[in-house]
């Protein structure tokens, strides 16, 4: 009996990590255009049956994909494996979309259905692309990693640079994924129907996406980055960090292109907008980089 | 590096399936509910929604713009015209998008209080997107 909930809770352990590395493939991928309004018109206006082909044809690549490498740890060896596979991609897909266009206020309560599965539908695409490319974007656990992982922590010098380096990854991947939007409107627009508590929103799913990317989608570095000693080192420490350079960049990105010269109220609630893409482009940076 | 083949399902993994399917099928269901829906021409329609706001001499009139058809409008231009005696001032704004059923919350500013006047406010034109 006792045998049966250690093998249930390995399962779901195992289900869970490769969910959450399918849901951050499909964040690094899907995220930017969730910035882009043209997409969301284009949802906004399509036809149901326009929407219903837009669904289905997400399945395409998804199957492709889940053939090759997709988002699980083991290989799919059927086709049916691979069509499974693809209807969870695309759930998660549109589960992901949803939550998303809720938190920057794209759907509320008073949107129309028909609106609200138009945009669901447009924006699910590349996030199921992303799914289904999950074990592409990042090298999965045990792929082996090149660095100075491994003796990491060893003295007070290799932390400092361990340190340094993590930092430095994170700047990078939240400029490889927030550059182009920092620029668009986009930002601004969706800023500004955003309440206080709407931000706090935004910065809580930055965190707990941060966290989950770096620690439990099971990417290489994972086990590594568990084990690290030092202050900032730990997984919280590592992840507010994190966070806290995605918000930087951010910021940077948005003085660069002149959009940070505002009231300082507005300027932070760009900052946080642009920080969610950020702290996701940050976090895949830590293990990419 | 080669990943080991896929067993056979086990049941944490057709919980997983059974609610991915459910997720699935209940917006392809939504979808095909959709399409054998009505299709009324875009309609939308403005009007004053709420109480005028009065701020250092201006005064700020909400306004609801909302979608009684089932098909989308595209660049809806709204107007609002207020005349005070005889004198007509007039304030315009465009929705990009307006899908069926949907509302778009607007403002217009004056530097008049518009109680004291006559207020229009109306749609003037749109276009399919």
């Amino acid at each position: 009996m006792a045998s049966q909930q250690r093998n249930d809770a390995a399962t779901w352990g195992s289900e869970v990590t490769d969910l959450v590395r399918a849901a951050s493939g499909g964040l690094l991928f899907g995220i930017p255009l969730l910035f882009t309004v043209e997409v969301l018109w284009t949802g906004q206006h399509a036809s149901p049956q326009r929407m219903l082909v837009v669904l289905l044809l997400s399945f395409v690549p998804l199957v492709m994909l889940n053939r090759t490498e997709g988002f699980r740890s083991r290989r799919d060896v059927t086709f049916l494996d691979a069509v499974s596979d693809a209807v969870e991609g695309v759930a998660l897909g549109i589960a992901l979309v949803l939550g998303a266009l809720v938190l920057l206020g794209e759907i509320d309560g008073e949107t129309p259905t028909r609106v609200a599965l138009g945009k669901i539908a447009y924006q699910a695409m590349p996030f199921c692309i992303g799914i289904g490319v999950a074990r592409h974007i990042l090298r999965p656990r045990g792929a082996g990693r090149d660095g100075d992982d491994s003796d990491s922590g060893s003295d007070t010098d290799s932390q400092f640079n361990a340190t340094v380096a993590d930092i430095g990854a994170s700047v990078i991947g939240s400029i490889f994924i927030a550059l182009s939007i920092a620029p668009t409107d986009e930002v601004r627009l969706l800023a500004a129907s955003r309440s206080p508590l709407h931000l706090l929103a935004i910065m809580t799913v930055s965190l707990l996406v941060a966290y989950s990317i770096v620690f439990v989608a099971g990417f290489a570095g994972q086990d590594q980055r568990h084990e690290q000693s030092g202050a900032l080192q730990h997984p919280v420490t590592e992840t507010v960090v994190t966070y806290l350079v995605a918000l930087a960049s951010a910021w940077a990105m948005l003085a660069i292109f002149q959009r940070a010269d505002g009231p300082w109220h507005v300027t932070l609630a760009h900052v946080i907008v642009l920080g969610l893409p950020a702290a996701i482009g940050g976090a895949a940076g830590r293990l990419a980089v | 590096m080669s990943r080991p083949p896929r067993p056979a399902r086990n049941r944490v993994e057709w919980v997983t399936f059974g609610v991915a399917a459910t997720i699935v099928a209940a917006t392809a269901t939504l979808m095909v509910v959709q399409s054998f829906g009505s299709f009324d021409p875009a309609a939308p329609v403005a009007e004053p929604a709420g109480a005028v706001r009065a701020t250092e001499g201006h005064w700020y009139v909400p306004v609801d713009v909302t979608n009684n058809g089932d098909e989308t409008a595209a660049e809806v231009q709204v107007t609002a015209e207020l005349t005070i005696d005889g004198v007509t001032t007039t304030g315009d704004q465009v929705v990009d998008f307006l899908g069926g059923d949907e509302v778009a919350h607007l403002t217009f500013g004056f530097d008049a209080d518009p109680a004291s006047g006559e207020l229009v406010i109306r749609v003037t034109g749109f276009a399919e997107p």
